[in-house]
């Protein structure tokens, strides 16, 4: 901003009433405020007008003019509104003329636990409203005397007991929300700021009868006494409204178990609208979900029960069937997220599951998220009659604890799946990254992702070209019957393929898929191997004027080719991995070559700026000097076909809520991890 | 068309169904009925009820918001300003405020919501000088209340 040098003049006027001193001030360039103290002279002795007493209007400074008044003494009394206009008019500071009513009003806005970029982080909304509460006397008195703002900002913090303490003392008797992410210990933190935190935690779930909102993402030591927990979660809730206890540690693993015979809030909790555990038993067992159902206005569900130990009763009542029941007792959801919290019950021919009966209505449905065993995954899902709006994510695993449904009946489940759904999308992605998946999507109106991970042992998923190949065979397979149908309304498709596998066993599966991918105008190559690039070339050399299958002939409206970042062979040194990458990208650059029939292609677009392309941590400045970027093919033509490289952010806006959902913790430099994701998701499609 | 003659004598007509968003004029409607006479709306000025009718004319035939819903279930809480309200707000400070006091005293609550957190915004990461800086508040504590204040602080920011 270039400085400025304001001329002022003075000049006193009179309009029948009290004199006015008139200050022009020239003041060149537009300012947003100004600091203005007048010695006022006349008044009998040199003296300052508090900025207060200065009143100004914006419209002035553009008239390059502020009028100031002299209060009737010296220290600064109000001053009036001229009467001959604005330009002489004087307006009291705007800060100070909102009525208290009002400053409350925006002290609302500025602790609502909406408007958190986390849930667990309403540190800042504290320290806003403390300091709002600290710029005047009337902003103070309106801070201070209402106490339901300090009820929102209710937070145990390892750091700052003392700011509890001051903020459960502002609170008064009113009710309060919880918001905290439970203390990390230092190594070797110990002693009176625990025994301070946990009394603490004794005091929230003492009242928590007078709890609104109770969000605790659990840490890795146990402050609270397990038994007033309980006490607390089988008591009746009046107030309570929403509820969330994130955990994936299991330190309370060994604590007396429950009784069995407890109900969640006694199914007293007439106000609950969100309820999220994500919590190992004993903390929380499955059981307490049985009376779920006594909870009508819920809008949000989410239960994680991963590593639960499940009783027979606990695999009845929350069998496909049960939670069928219950959520016919739950019409208002919204959002419904299952994590291995439906059991299997079943373990027949895969074929005969779920679809008995009518489906289950959830009209208000926007996201459904299920993950869990394959008979679980689709008898649930056949149950329920999605809204067309919904977006439904199924991440299923084929060999739980009954015995393993062969990768043909999946398909065929499937395809019996989004039939009686009547589900479409024109946009689909399939690939083998972080198992495999399918993903219809229909212009963000509709979602529907399936994803198939397979896991040899109880705790670590594998990948294999084999369970690939057999993955893309069963595909194959099953676009033979009406599942091709499916894959026949796609128009913008992506293909991932882990680039570590032995892609070209999977020739003959992808070729009999691609042929039907006849309506694709956009395609997505991510994750490319070499190996499968080079089957691709290999077909561009086969073409022959007689129809030899390639491209062309597999995606003949395809009018964009997008190729993000091909991956590196293995390389016995990382320069000629990078050569092998370049060779890629060259092989890459052929799909343009084998769709020049038709002239149709318009640009194959590179997808950069991945992250991973370089490990520029261990490459040398000089050495990617030699070899560049992407960026050297820009506006590169290659036959009639230009090659452009944009950013992944350009391409895939929304790649990180895409992508990061199988994770369990935050991806490398970003916030995301599995808990939030699906909260991305959907604040993107709902709001 | 309803009259409305505000604090500076100028008169509007306006379409009912446009103004109708105030719930104070549309009580006013309600119990008065047809009238020829204008309604005065002595807190107001011109200029701002041009640009209060400039929202109401913008949200025309959206349902308005139920009385009696509880605020949350409207589900609009968050400090995410809709890109046109956003817009619309990027006024003066003046004109700021004498938005909120007019859709406070017309009773428009959407108004009234989008405004405060429009303030609540600009509020948010300042220390309590830099709030009275951009608002022009004077710092009218007594010396034993700076006291406690500067007490406060000890424990007032999160780490």
């Amino acid at each position: 901003m270039s400085a400025t040098t304001p001329t002022i003049s003075i000049e006193r006027r009179s309009h029948d009433g009290p004199s006015f001193m008139l200050l022009r001030c020239s003041l060149g360039d537009p300012v947003s405020y100004v600091s203005l103290f007048v010695a006022s002279p006349g008044l009998g002795e040199a003296s300052f007008i508090p900025i207060n007493a200065i009143q100004m209007r914006h419209t002035a400074l553009e008239h390059d003019s502020l009028v100031v008044e002299p209060g009737r003494n010296a220290s600064g009394g109000s001053l009036n509104r001229d009467d001959s206009g604005r330009l002489s008019g004087l307006n009291p500071s705007v800060g100070s003329r909102l009525p208290p009513e009002l400053i409350i009003t925006v002290f609302e806005a500025l602790v609502d636990p909406s408007n958190r970029a986390r849930p667990d982080s309403c540190a800042l909304e504290a320290s806003a409203l403390i300091r709002a509460s600290q710029v005047c006397r009337g902003w103070r008195q309106a801070a201070l005397g209402t106490p339901v703002l300090w009820g929102q900002v209710i937070q145990i913090d390892r750091d700052s007991p003392d700011r509890f303490k001051a903020l459960v003392d502002r609170l008064g008797d009113n009710p309060f929300s919880i918001s905290s992410s439970y203390p990390v210990l230092s190594p070797g933190e110990s002693g009176t700021r625990v025994d301070e935190i946990a009394a603490h935690w004794d005091w929230v779930l003492t009242h928590f009868d007078r709890c609104t909102s109770f969000y605790v993402r659990l840490g890795n030591a146990p402050f609270w006494n397990p038994n007033m927990f309980r006490h607390a979660l089988t008591r009746p809730a009046p107030l309570l409204e929403s509820f969330t206890v994130i955990s994936m540690s299991d330190f309370y693993i060994g604590c007396p178990p429950f009784a069995g015979t407890e109900i969640l809030f006694a199914s007293q909790a007439p106000k609950l609208r969100t309820l999220q555990l994500r919590v190992l038993s004993p903390v929380l067992p499955p059981y307490l979900l049985f009376n779920l159902s006594r909870h009508s206005s819920m809008t949000c569900l989410v239960v994680d029960t991963r590593r639960s130990p499940v009783s027979e009763r606990v695999q009845e009542e929350l069998s496909s069937v049960g939670w069928v029941r219950i959520l016919q007792q739950l019409p208002l959801l919204t959002r419904l997220v299952l994590h291995a919290a439906v059991f299997d019950t079943f373990g027949g021919d895969p074929q005969g599951l779920g679809g008995a009966g009518a489906p289950c209505q959830l009209h208000n449905l926007q996201l459904f998220k299920l993950v869990g065993h394959i008979h679980s995954c689709f008898s649930l899902t056949r149950s329920i009659a999605f809204p067309p709006s919904c977006i439904i994510r199924i991440s299923a695993v084929p060999n739980g604890n009954l015995p393993t449904i062969p990768f043909d009946g999946i398909f065929a489940l499937l395809s019996s799946l989004l039939g009686s759904q009547a589900l479409i999308g024109d946009s689909m992605t399939i690939g083998t990254m972080e198992g495999a998946q399918l993903v219809l999507d229909n212009g963000g109106a509709c979602t529907f992702e399936f994803h198939l991970q397979w896991k040899p042992d109880a705790e670590y998923y594998r990948f294999e070209a084999s369970s690939w190949m057999q993955f893309f065979q069963t595909l194959a397979n099953a676009t033979r019957s009406n599942f091709g149908m499916v894959l026949r309304t796609v128009k913008s498709l992506t293909v991932r393929l882990d680039g570590s596998s032995e892609n070209s066993r999977l020739d003959t599966s992808l070729d009999a898929i691609f042929e039907h991918f006849i309506n694709v105008e956009d395609v997505h190559l991510h994750g490319l191997s070499s190996s499968i690039l080079q089957r691709l070339y290999s077909h561009r050399h086969a073409w022959t004027s007689q129809g030899c299958p390639c491209l062309q002939y597999f995606l003949p409206a395809v009018s964009r080719i997008f190729v993000a970042a091909p991956a590196f062979s293995e390389s016995t040194s990382r320069i000629d991995g990078w050569m092998n990458g370049y060779q890629a990208l060259a092989l890459a650059l052929a799909l343009r070559a084998a769709v020049p029939e038709n002239r149709r292609v318009q640009g194959v677009i590179v997808v950069n700026g991945d992250g991973r392309l370089w490990d520029v941590d261990i490459v040398k400045d000089a050495e990617l000097e030699i070899f560049g970027d992407y960026g050297c093919l820009q506006d590169r033509e290659i036959g009639l076909t230009y090659v452009v490289t944009k950013g992944v952010a350009e391409v895939y806006p929304l790649r990180r809520e895409r992508v990061v959902w199988t994770l369990e913790s935050p991806i490398a430099g970003t916030d995301i991890a599995i808990e939030n994701n699906e909260e991305a998701l959907v604040g993107r499609v709902m709001y | 068309m309803v009259l409305l003659l505000t604090s500076d004598n100028e008169m509007f007509s306006v379409a009912e169904d446009v103004i109708k968003r105030s719930a104070y004029i549309k009580n006013m409607l309600e119990d008065v009925g047809e009238s020829d006479l204008p309604i005065p709306l002595p807190n107001v000025e011109s200029n701002v009820l041009v640009k209060i009718l400039e929202y109401c004319e913008h949200y025309r035939g959206e349902p308005l918001p139920a009385s009696d819903v509880d605020p949350a279930e409207i589900g609009d809480r968050s400090l995410d300003i809709a890109d046109w309200d956003q817009k619309y707000m990027a006024v003066d400070q003046e004109m700021l405020f004498e938005i909120i006091l007019a859709a406070n005293y017309l009773d428009i609550k959407s108004l009234l919501d989008v405004g405060c957190k429009t303030v609540a915004k600009m509020m948010k990461g300042k220390s309590s000088e830099e709030i009275r800086t951009l608002f022009n508040i004077a710092n009218d504590f007594t010396p034993e209340e700076e006291a406690q204040i500067r007490k406060e602080n000890a424990w007032a920011e999160c780490r």
